[in-house]
C-alpha cells in the first residue's frame, strides 16, 4: 500500500448496534472541538500551565505511537517512506492538522533522524487562542507530542518534535522539527521534559502540592492562639488571620482557660494580624470579650486598621461597648493604668 | 482643580478644617483619608473644625458621626469646633440625635479640652510607669 | 379656609390621633363655637390660646409643641390670601451627586431673595438637599423645582419628582419607625420636622412627588 492510498473514509469502521467506531481493532472516539477547548481551559486552570503541557504532549504521544502501531500492523506498505508518511497523513485525517512534510532524512545504521514539516489549521492553536489568547511560546503540545509518538515508534528510538513557529503565538502557521534527544540543544529542553513526566511525576507533584497546602493547614492551626502573660495580671492574646466559629471557639475556650488559670485581671485583644473583620468576626470577638468580662476580666481591643475600622463602622457593628486602642503599647499603657488605679481604690 | 480637605497633625492632635462646600464625594474621601491618618500617625485625638460650614445635611452629619467612630476603634477620641448657630439648629430640629459628637465652641478650645485630658493621661501613665520601675528595682 | 379636620390634622403630627382630636374639641367649645363652623371663625387667636392650653396638657417635647404651634398659626394665616406664585424660580434635574449642591446652593439664595432669616435660609437648604439625596440614592433621577409663596406670609414651595421606585410605607417613615442602613429614612423625618407642611404622593412602582411648604 501507498501512502497516497490512505483514505480514513474506507478504514474506519462504524459499529453503532455496539456503540462504537474503530481503527482496525482500536477503538476510536469522535470528540467536540469546543469539549476539548473545555478541558483544556480546565487542566490550565486546575493544575496549571506546566502540568498541562505535559498531560496534553504525552496524550498526543499516546495518540501518534498507538497509531503507528495499527497502520504497520493492518496494512502492507510499499515502501519505507510510505510507512513513515502514512503518520502525517493519519493525522491529516483524523482532523487534528494539516500536515505537509518539507524534509525527511534518517539512517538506521547511525541512528540519525532528521525531520520537518509545515502544520495547518492546528487545532490546537485554535483552541488555545481562543481561550487564552495569544501566547509567547509554541503551544501545540499534542501534536509535537503525535509526532513524538508516531516518529519513535516508526524509528524505533526516542525521538523528539519540537513546533518552531506557532499560530499559537501569531506566526501564520505551525512549523514543527524532530531529531534525537542528543542531536538537540536547549531550544528542546520544554518538549524533553514534558514527555518525560511520567505518571509517577505527575501525580507526585500533585501530591507535592496537596502535602503543601495540609501542612500549612497544620501550621496555622498549630499557630492558633497563645495566650501569653506579660505581665501580672495583664494577658495578651494576639490573633492571626481568619476568625471563623471554630476559630472562634478556640479563641474562647484558650482565653477563658489562661484567665481562669492566670486570675489575670485585664485582656488584651490584639488583631493587627487579622485582614478582614466582618459582622460576623466582630460577633465573635464581642464575645470572647463579653465571657472575658463575666470572668472579672477587663478587655482591651487593640490594633484595629484603619480599613477595618472603616468597614465595622459602615457595616454597623456596634463596638461601643469595648475599649478600643490603638496598638499593644497603649493596650498595655491603659492596663497598667487601670490596676494601679484599682489597687490604690482598694 | 481637584480640591481636598487637609489634615494637619498638631503635636498629639489631628486637626482637619472644612472650608469647602461638602460634596458627597469630599465627605467620602475625607472619611478614607482620616482614617488613614490617624492610623498611621501617633496621634490621640482629633478635631473636626466647621466654623465655615453654614450646611450639613443628614448625610453629612451622619458621615461626620461615622469618622468619629472610626477613629474611636483605633482610641482616637473626636471633638466637634466651631459649629454654626443655624447649622445646630437646624440638626436640632431636624431629629434629636442627629450628631451625638462631643462638641467644643471652637478649635482653641477643643484643642484645649484634648490636650488637657492628654496631659492627664500621661501624668498619669508616668506615675504608674515610675511606681512600677521602682519596683522592678527593688526586686 | 382652616376647617376643624385641617386643625386635627395639624396637631395629629405632633400628638396621636385621639389626643389631636380631644385637645380641639376642647379648644373649639371653651371659645363658645361649633366644630363644623371652625372655618368661618375670624378670631383665631383666642382658638390658639385655647390650642395652646390643651397642648400643654398632652405629652409632647417642648420642640414638637412650638413646631405644632408654628403650624397652626401658619394654617390661620394663610387664610385666603395665600397664592402661590405660578413662575418657576428654578428646577434641577437631578441626574448626578453634583446636583444636590446645585440645588440646595439655589434653594438657599431663593430663600435669602424671599427674606428668609439666616436660620432658615441653612433650613431651606437642608430640606432641598435631604429631597435631592433622596431622589439621587433612591430613584436615581429626578427633579427639584422651588416656587414662591406670597401673601401675607411669604415663603417657598419646594417640589421633589422622581419615577423611582416609590416608597411602600410613608407612614412608618414619617413615625420613625422605619430605620434604613443608610439613615436616609431620617432624611424624610428631618424634612418634615423642619417644614411647616409637607405631603407625599407615592406608591410603590409609581414614583414619588414630595410637596413642601416653609414660610418666613
Amino acid at each position: 500500500m501507498k501512502v497516497s492510498d490512505l483514505d480514513l473514509r474506507t478504514m474506519l469502521s462504524f459499529d453503532p448496534e455496539h456503540g462504537k467506531v474503530c481503527l482496525g481493532e482500536d477503538r476510536m472516539l469522535l470528540f467536540r472541538q469546543d469539549a476539548l477547548s473545555v478541558l483544556r481551559r480546565l487542566l490550565n486552570d486546575q493544575l496549571g500551565e506546566r502540568l498541562m503541557r505535559a498531560i496534553l504532549s504525552q496524550f498526543g504521544y499516546r495518540c501518534g505511537n498507538g497509531d503507528y502501531g495499527t497502520l504497520s500492523k493492518s496494512y502492507d506498505w510499499e515502501t519505507e517512506l510510505d510507512r513513515m508518511s502514512a503518520g502525517p497523513a493519519l493525522h491529516t485525517w483524523e482532523g487534528i492538522v494539516h500536515v505537509e512534510p518539507t524534509f525527511l532524512e534518517y539512517d538506521r545504521d547511525s541512528g540519525h533522524f532528521h525531520m520537518r514539516g509545515i502544520w495547518r489549521n492546528s487545532y490546537e492553536a485554535e483552541i488555545h487562542r481562543e481561550i487564552f489568547g495569544l501566547s509567547d511560546e509554541p503551544v501545540c503540545h499534542s501534536l509535537t507530542g503525535y509526532a513524538s509518538g508516531w516518529c519513535s515508534a516508526f524509528f524505533g528510538k526516542p525521538l523528539i518534535a519540537i513546533e518552531t513557529k506557532c499560530m499559537g503565538k501569531g506566526d501564520e502557521r505551525c512549523e514543527f522539527e524532530v531529531r534525537t534527544p542528543n542531536a538537540w540543544g536547549p531550544e528542546a529542553d520544554a518538549w524533553k521534559e514534558a514527555l518525560e513526566q511520567n505518571d509517577y511525576s505527575l501525580s507526585r507533584e500533585l501530591e507535592a502540592k496537596i502535602a503543601v497546602i495540609q501542612e500549612q493547614e497544620m501550621a496555622i492551626s498549630e499557630l492558633n492562639t497563645p495566650v501569653m502573660e506579660i505581665w501580672d495580671d495583664i494577658l495578651v492574646l494576639p490573633i492571626v488571620g481568619v476568625v471563623d466559629t471554630r476559630r472562634s471557639m478556640e479563641i474562647m475556650n484558650n482565653l477563658l482557660e489562661s484567665i481562669e488559670q492566670t486570675q489575670s485581671r485585664c485582656v488584651i485583644i490584639d488583631v493587627t494580624g487579622v485582614e478582614v473583620v466582618d459582622t460576623k468576626t466582630a460577633d465573635y470577638l464581642l464575645k470572647v470579650m463579653r465571657a472575658a468580662n463575666l470572668l472579672g476580666s477587663r478587655c482591651v481591643l487593640t490594633g484595629l486598621s484603619s480599613a477595618i475600622a472603616q468597614t465595622l463602622v459602615e457595616i454597623g457593628a456596634d463596638l461601643s461597648e469595648v475599649r478600643t486602642l490603638r496598638n499593644i503599647k497603649e493596650g498595655l499603657k491603659d492596663c497598667l493604668k487601670y490596676l494601679r488605679l484599682e489597687s490604690r481604690e482598694e | 482643580m481637584r480640591r481636598t480637605i487637609p489634615i494637619i497633625k498638631l503635636r498629639q492632635n489631628l486637626i482637619v478644617s472644612i472650608q469647602i462646600e461638602m460634596t458627597d464625594r469630599l465627605v467620602a474621601e475625607l472619611k478614607e483619608n482620616i482614617a488613614f491618618e490617624v492610623r498611621a500617625r501617633e496621634v490621640s485625638g482629633l478635631v473636626i473644625e466647621v466654623s465655615a460650614v453654614d450646611f450639613l445635611d443628614s448625610y453629612i452629619a451622619r458621615s461626620l458621626q461615622q469618622i468619629a467612630k472610626i477613629a474611636a476603634c483605633m482610641g482616637v477620641e473626636t471633638i466637634l469646633a466651631g459649629l454654626d448657630s443655624a447649622v445646630a439648629i437646624t440638626l436640632v430640629e431636624m431629629g434629636a440625635d442627629m450628631l451625638g459628637l462631643e462638641t467644643a465652641l471652637d478649635l482653641e478650645d477643643a484643642i484645649d479640652i484634648l490636650e488637657e485630658r492628654q496631659a492627664e493621661s500621661r501624668s498619669e501613665e508616668e506615675r504608674v510607669l515610675a511606681e512600677i520601675y521602682a519596683e522592678l528595682e527593688e526586686s | 379656609m382652616a376647617t376643624f379636620a385641617d386643625i386635627c390634622a395639624v396637631l395629629g403630627r405632633h400628638y396621636s390621633a385621639s389626643s389631636a382630636r380631644t385637645i380641639a374639641r376642647m379648644a373649639v367649645r371653651r371659645i363658645g363655637a361649633r366644630e363644623h363652623a371652625v372655618a368661618t371663625l375670624r378670631d383665631h387667636d383666642a382658638l390658639l390660646h385655647e390650642l395652646r392650653r390643651g397642648m400643654d396638657l398632652f405629652a409632647a417635647s417642648a420642640t414638637a409643641r412650638r413646631l405644632c404651634v408654628r403650624q397652626l398659626e401658619a394654617l390661620f394665616s394663610r387664610e385666603g390670601d395665600e397664592t402661590i406664585v405660578e413662575v418657576q424660580e428654578f428646577e434641577v434635574a437631578i441626574v448626578d451627586e453634583s446636583h444636590i449642591v446645585e440645588a440646595r446652593t439655589k434653594a438657599r439664595t431663593m430663600a435669602a431673595e424671599i427674606g428668609f432669616g439666616r436660620t432658615q435660609q441653612v433650613k431651606v437648604a437642608t430640606v432641598v438637599s435631604e429631597l435631592a439625596r433622596n431622589i439621587y440614592h433612591y430613584a436615581g433621577t429626578g427633579v427639584v423645582a422651588a416656587r414662591r409663596i406670597s401673601g401675607s406670609r411669604p415663603g417657598i414651595m419646594i417640589e421633589a419628582r422622581d419615577e423611582g421606585p416609590g416608597i411602600a410605607d410613608v407612614e412608618a417613615i414619617l413615625a420613625g419607625a422605619y430605620r434604613s442602613r443608610t439613615g436616609l429614612g431620617l432624611g424624610l423625618i428631618g424634612c418634615k420636622n423642619l417644614s411647616d407642611e409637607l405631603t407625599i404622593d407615592t406608591a410603590p412602582g409609581d414614583g414619588t412627588r414630595v410637596k413642601v411648604k416653609m414660610y418666613r
